[in-house]
Formats: structure tokens, sequence, C-alpha cells
């Protein structure tokens, strides 16, 4: 039987034959990038692929996603730092005669680099069958590298959606903790309406809000943490436990003993965190319908007597954490029934409008002076006045509040 | 906001212009810690705003430096502040820069 073919019939079957393999190459270099998968991974396949397409000797990756380093190669992979640095100045794809200078041995190498957001890195192709790269293999690489850099960026914004969504969890468990840390009801004394709120500008805020009940007497905190967020609401917790804690150890402690001794426990986490907090810490007493109290820099107190203006109480001390010994002193208010103490009022006072106006102390001090209903109807009130005032957007800070209106029964 | 920084004979003066906030804190407290002189002056005249976040990294700056550091001339808005929160008790606020150096000068 002739076997005798055509050389030329064998050179078009052979021509066909690499044409298909390359087709094949380019069709899984640029099938659908899926954002489960590893760097490493799709960058190994990338590579295999596009040594495939360019038919070349080797291929070699160095790829720099977010800051983590990876590397591949096919066959094999070499140390591509030199072609990095090569292909980082010149921002484009180059071809050189000599490999050695992009450390991927002596044959003709072409580099190119790999450049987007968050994205850094090159791919050296080596030793071409053909002998040399030509300007349709700058083509097809550059599509391949295109494809890849596609793909990568599919698989960082798939990682960073998952981060997202850890972080989003995890800020939702810390709110419920901190919601578990604050008292699940408004606390309740003879001689006294008391009604106290809190609203968190962020999932979780930095305010604290606390009472402790002793008989005859209550013990209310409130406090801010400067800055927002999980820092502040970490520290707002250290802050809370460590006042309670002098409350409940110290009987018939006065207030700014326990200002004084919780500035002295928290000083250094709150000098470390590069934060301060306010804090007032008011003791109520039903055998006398009074009100001692101490404030270390935290927001004015609103006194309302029944029978005149509201006025403003303003702080005698620093925050916690500005020094180590805070020089609180405590005050005391004597209240007659229908009298009327706000606390935490500067959530409701730095509030802005859309035109940048802050609600302010006149507007706070109105609210006070019309009030003629109870301890709970008069926080709604000024929670909704601060969102109206707000234009209905998210309040700008946590909105903290206690008010106590002096009743006729006593203990 | 706009930072200025100027050296004096015996102390660096900054002055933070506009708004004072989480977003231009960091500015600010850079501008601090890069003084050249251990006396760190921070002029409040220009600053317009100030919130948690800015008080502090005042209230940081006093810590590390003590008595080396002072405020001058707070605008109404940032004076207003400083009393509320009880700082203008604790920190060292001069009425203008000629009188927060004058007792570096006098010692």
């Amino acid at each position: 039987m002739n076997t005798t073919v055509d050389p030329l019939l064998t050179s078009a079957l052979s021509e066909l034959d690499d044409t298909r393999r390359r087709l094949l190459a380019l069709c899984d270099l640029t099938a659908a990038p899926a954002p489960t998968l590893a760097v490493d991974v799709a960058l190994e396949r990338s590579v295999r692929d596009l040594a495939r397409l360019l038919r070349c000797e080797a291929a070699y990756a160095l790829v720099d996603v977010d800051g983590t380093t990876t590397v591949a190669g096919h066959p094999r992979v070499v140390d591509l730092t030199s072609a990095l640095v090569f292909a980082a100045r010149s921002g484009r794809p180059v071809t050189v005669a000599d490999g050695s200078a992009l450390g991927v041995g002596d044959g003709p190498a072409l580099a190119l680099p790999l450049m987007a957001e968050g994205i850094e890195g090159v791919i050296a192709l080596v030793g071409p069958i053909a002998g040399a790269f030509d300007p349709s293999d700058h083509w097809l690489a550059l599509t391949g590298v295109g494809h890849l850099l596609t793909m990568l960026e599919t698989i960082r914004l798939h990682h960073r959606t998952i981060e997202s969504t850890r972080v989003q969890a995890e800020l939702e468990l810390a709110a419920t903790v901190q919601e578990r840390l604050r008292p699940a009801s408004s606390p309740r004394l003879a001689g006294f309406d008391v009604a106290t709120g809190s609203t968190a500008a962020r999932t979780v805020g930095g305010d604290l809000l606390d009472h402790v009940s002793r008989p005859d007497h209550l013990y209310l905190t409130v406090g801010d943490v400067s800055g927002k967020g999980l820092a502040a609401a970490l520290l707002m917790a250290v802050v809370q436990l460590a006042a309670r804690r002098w409350i409940t150890d110290l009987p018939d402690a006065a207030p700014a003993t326990v200002v004084a001794a919780t500035n002295q426990e928290t000083y250094d986490a709150l000098v470390d965190a590069q934060m301060f907090t306010s804090m007032c810490i008011a003791r109520l007493d039903s055998r006398d319908r009074t009100i001692t109290y101490a404030s270390a820099g935290q927001s004015p107190i609103v006194h309302r007597s029944r029978h005149g203006d509201a006025e403003l109480l303003l702080p005698g001390a620093a925050p916690l954490g500005v020094t180590s010994f805070s020089a609180a002193q405590d005050e005391i208010l004597r209240l007659a029934p229908g009298d009327i103490a706000l606390f935490g009022t500067d959530g409701a006072i730095d509030q802005r409008n859309r035109e940048g106006e802050a609600f302010g102390v006149e507007r706070l001090l109105a609210l006070v002076d019309t009030h003629t209903g109870t301890a709970a109807q008069l926080i709604t009130r000024i929670e909704d006045a601060v969102r109206r005032f707000g234009g209905g957007a998210p309040i700008d800070d946590d909105l903290t509040l206690a008010v106590v209106i002096a009743t006729e029964d006593v203990a | 906001m706009q930072i200025h920084t100027a050296n004096r004979a015996n102390a660096t003066v900054v002055q933070p212009a506009g708004r004072f906030d989480a977003h231009t804190a960091d500015e600010v407290r850079a501008a601090i810690q890069g003084a050249h002189h251990e006396r760190v002056i921070v002029d409040l005249g220009a600053t317009g705003f100030i919130d948690s976040t800015g008080l502090a990294v005042l209230v940081g700056a006093y810590r590390e430096l003590g008595e080396a550091f002072a405020l001058t001339s707070p605008s109404p808005a940032v004076r207003i502040i400083l009393e509320l929160t009880g700082l203008d008790a604790t920190l060292p606020v001069h009425a203008d820069i000629a009188a927060a150096l004058a007792p570096q000068v006098a010692a």
C-alpha cells in the first residue's frame, strides 16, 4: 500500500492540529472566571494555558494581591523578582532576546506587567518554539493576561465580600453583647420618674448607660467614649464594668469617688487607645429627693425647676483618661416635685441638619422648658426632634439620654 | 482642612484651619508628632469645628508633652466644646501665641 502522503498536506494537517491546540488553550484561558478559585490555582492554570497558547517552553508568574505574594511556573517555578522590577519600570509588554536579564534563562523572553487596583505582578513567557515571539504572539499574550487580571479581580472582590460579611456579622454580635450590657428597662425609685434611652449612630456605639439600684437610692451612669466604632464600644464596656464594680463594692459611695476610682482603673487602657471618655455618675436619693452627681467632662446637665427656666450645669472636671487623677467633685441638686434633670445631652446638641447647623443648646432647653409629661415622653420628644432636625437621615452621633423628674411620692 | 506649621524660637506652632474631626485628626496628630521643637502650640483660631476625635488628638498630645503643650486662641465654636467637656480646666489654653510663648521665654 502506498503510504506516501503529500508533504504539503502533512504540513497543513500539522498546522491545523497546532491551531486546534492553541484554540483549546485560548478557550481554557478565557473561560468564565470562578470567584471561588484560589489565587495560586488560578495562576497555575493561566501560566500553563499561556505556555500552550504562545507555544513556548516555559511560563512563569509572580503576583501580589493585597499584600499576599503568589508564584507559579510551568513546568517549574523560578524567581521572578528581576522580571517584576523590569516589567514595573516599563509598564508595557517587553520582548528581550536574552531572558537572563529577567532571571528566566538565556533564550528569548516576553515580560508582561499585571497592574490593577490591589494587584501587581508579572508574567514571563520564555523560549518560543518558533524561535522568536512575533506581533501576533504579543496580541494573544495581552488577551490572556487581560483575562487573568479579570479573574484575579473577581477572586479579590469575592474574598473582600466574604471578609466584609464576616466583619458585619462580628459587629452585629458585638452590638448584641453591648445591648445586653445595657439595663433592660428604666429604673424605678420612689420620689422620681426616671427614664433612659440610647441609640447608636452605627452598629455598635461608644455611649455608656447604666444604673444600679440600692435601697432608697439609685446610681445612674452616662458616658461617651471619644470616637466611634468597635474600639469605642470595647472601651465603653471596660469603663462601664469598672464603674459598676466600684458602685457595687463601695457601699453608699460618693459619685466623685466612683469617678476617680474608675479613672484610675481605666486610665492606661484609654491612653493606649488614644481615647478618653466623659462620664457622669448621679446618685438619686428618694429620702430627701436629691441628686448628687460628679461629672468628668460629660455633656452639661439640663436642670429645670418647676417655676424657672431650664439651665445648663457644666462639668467641673476633664474626662476620664486625660489625667491620671480625676478632679471631679460632688455637686448636689435638691429637687422639688416637677423639677427635671436631663443627663447625656451631647448626641442631641451636636446633631447637624443638611445645612450643617447644629441642633444646639437652645432647642434642647426649649424642649425641656415646655415639657409637662413623663420622663419617658421627654426622651421620645427629644429623640423625635433630633431626628426631624437631621432630616430623617441616620443620627450623627450616639444619642443617650437619661431623664429624672421629681414626683410627689417619697420613700 | 489646611494645616500650617511654623517654627518659632523655642516652639512649633501648628494651626489647623477648618474642621478638626475624624477625617482630619490623623493629619493634625502627624503635624504635632513631627514638630521640630519639644514645645508644641496648637493654635485653634481658625478651627471652625472640633469633634471628640479631634479632642482626643489634643488630649493625646497633652499626655505626651505635658507642660510643653499648649492651646491658643480657640475660636468661639471650639471654646464652647472645651468648656462643655471640662477640658478647659485641664488643658493649658492661652489667649494667643505670644501668651503661650511668654512663660517659656521667661524661664
